[in-house]
């Protein structure tokens, strides 16, 4: 099966500085997140971006940099950094999570809601059989 | 920074600190407070990360975590009163209770392949990306059903009695399917214990009595999820011993008079709330920015009392003759404390949020918020693998030729 391209990117005569990325198969999930990360680096002085079309599941990102930077490493810097902020933020939970179990005591129970409904149904029947013999 | 809620407008204040953004920090501000854990609901306290984030998380629930959901329909008979399509669109909305980590994605098949004869996507069905399931409902009226289990446990005797008697079986056979066939068809209120000589045509009941009647009087006149019965195919029944079966048992799909049938065979397929919402493994995902209340006046004892009595969620209390702000996190953002000269600010803290996750049942909240933090990296990791591509290709390209230029 042919698979599309997820990335291009189009310069000016192949400067670098200042860059547009055109990603394929995302939306606002990660682009606003990436222009989030990126409005705060120094070293940038120019980050936004849009959606052509709804109705085509891809979105351009605008770079541009300071002197000497190139928008390609600040990009690639912002989504290692997203992914550092990601590893923390589930470490966080999941030790939050722990603790929440630990205190309130949660076992884990397997309660079928399956087998519930069944049982209920059963005694309704049941009610019905007793009221139909007498 | 917060953003200030006014009577008639938002505005975004700078009062002190810019919440700045660094990767090395964000641990050291970052906390999560789990107020709420069920099994069905999860609730919870973000502080320290801000709207793009806590939004991407809130759309990956919504979007990209898989699930399973019954996907094609071949229906043989549906003599019901709700249609073919309408049937299949509530089949596919049942949510059916089975981790979809041990499934693939169905591939669809390329345009060009496709035949005229062959049906595209049931070709490319197999144990690892499929779930069978079967529905088949009669709705007959109790005393038929009676009968037709005499008739068939007489049918039974009787075939063991041919083997003995080494009679033909096969024309017996013939007379008596046809004998209970027509039992189906007439419906007969017949009170005759006779079984084999039923080929009695009599009025049926009035259309009133039926309809009041019709609980006590039918089977299976409701078609339910439980109806839905998972056909293993290859080695599922090993991997899935306890059986695969929808969240709830009793919704309800179709109702059905005397006489209707549905007999349809579904197959369940693993795929995304970004294709369509029977996918989406949440009822909902959703955050809202917790509000900062401030008292900027002091306020007369009689202007405090009106203040407590005009907020409906009664975030406001006076203790000890003093107006304190007692629930401020019950605040609703009406603004009725704003309409008065109370000296009431109004506002939502920029980086704390209360989410709240509701789990359809497939997968529990909790593990459905880890799932999202996961598919983030992924997508992150799987750009920056592309853009490393890219930076490489752009190496082998400019040795040959200029070195980048920057201006």
């Amino acid at each position: 099966m042919h698979k599309s391209k997820k990335l291009e990117i189009q310069t000016k005569n192949g400067n670098l500085r200042n860059a547009t990325f055109t990603i394929h198969e995302e939306s606002h999930t990660l682009a606003n997140t990436v222009r989030y990360v990126l409005a705060h680096d120094d070293d940038v002085n120019f980050v936004g971006y849009s959606v052509p079309h709804p109705s085509e599941f891809k979105v351009n990102v605008r770079v541009q940099t300071q002197q000497q930077k190139s928008s390609i490493e600040r990009f690639d810097l912002a989504l290692e950094n997203l992914c550092l902020v990601t590893n923390s933020i589930q470490d966080e939970f999941k030790n939050k999570l722990e603790k929440f179990k630990e205190e309130k005591g949660i076992q884990k129970e397997e309660v079928d809601p399956f087998v519930i409904s069944l049982k209920r149904q059963l005694r309704k029947e049941y009610k019905k059989m007793k009221a139909n013999i007498d | 920074m917060s953003i200030k809620v006014g009577k008639e407008k938002i505005s975004q204040v700078l009062d002190g600190e810019i919440l700045e953004f660094n990767p090395n920090n964000f641990s050291e501000n970052f906390s999560i407070e789990i107020e709420k854990l069920t099994k069905d609901r999860m609730e919870f306290v973000m502080r320290g990360i801000e709207a793009p984030l806590a939004n991407a998380f809130r759309r990956i629930l919504l979007s990209d975590i898989p699930t399973i959901a019954i996907e094609t329909i071949s229906i043989k008979n549906n003599t019901s009163v709700i249609q073919d399509e309408v049937l299949a669109h509530r089949l596919g909305l049942i949510p059916i209770n089975v981790d979809p980590k041990h499934f693939q994605y169905r591939p669809k098949q390329p345009l060009q392949k496709q035949d005229k004869n062959s049906r595209p996507e049931i070709s490319n069905a197999t144990e690892e990306n499929t779930l069978l399931f079967n529905l088949h409902v009669r709705c007959l009226k109790k005393t038929d059903w009676e009968k037709i289990k005499k008739s068939r446990e007489l049918l039974l005797q009787k075939q063991e009695q041919n083997k003995e008697m080494n009679i033909e079986k096969e024309e017996e056979e013939e007379e008596k399917e046809n004998k209970l066939n027509v039992e189906i068809e007439s419906g007969s209120e017949s009170e005759d214990e006779q079984e084999e000589s039923e080929i009695d045509e009599r009025a049926k009941e009035c259309v009133e009595k039926i309809l009041t009647q019709r609980a006590k009087t039918l089977i299976n006149h409701r078609v339910l999820s439980s109806d839905l019965v998972w056909v293993p195919i290859g080695n599922q029944q090993t991997l899935f011993p306890k059986g695969i079966k929808p969240v709830l048992p009793d919704i309800l799909i179709a109702k059905l008079n005397e006489g209707q049938e549905i007999d349809l065979e579904c197959e369940a397929v693993k795929g995304t709330g970004r294709d369509h919402a029977k996918w989406c493994p949440v009822c909902t995902a959703s955050y809202r920015m917790l509000p900062s209340i401030k008292l900027k006046k002091e306020l007369t004892k009689n202007k405090s009392k009106k203040l407590v009595k005009t907020c409906p969620m009664k975030v406001f209390d006076i203790e000890d003759g003093l107006l304190e702000i007692k629930n401020s996190r019950k605040c609703t953002m009406c603004r009725e404390c704003l309409r008065g000269d109370y000296g009431v600010e109004l506002g939502l803290v920029k980086n704390e949020f209360y989410f709240w996750i509701e789990s359809t049942g497939i997968i529990p909240p909790e593990e459905l918020f880890q799932q999202a933090l996961e598919i983030f990296k992924e997508k992150c990791v799987n750009l920056k693998n592309n853009l490393q591509n890219f930076t490489q290709k752009k190496k082998e390209f400019n040795e040959n030729e200029e070195e980048m230029n920057y201006d």
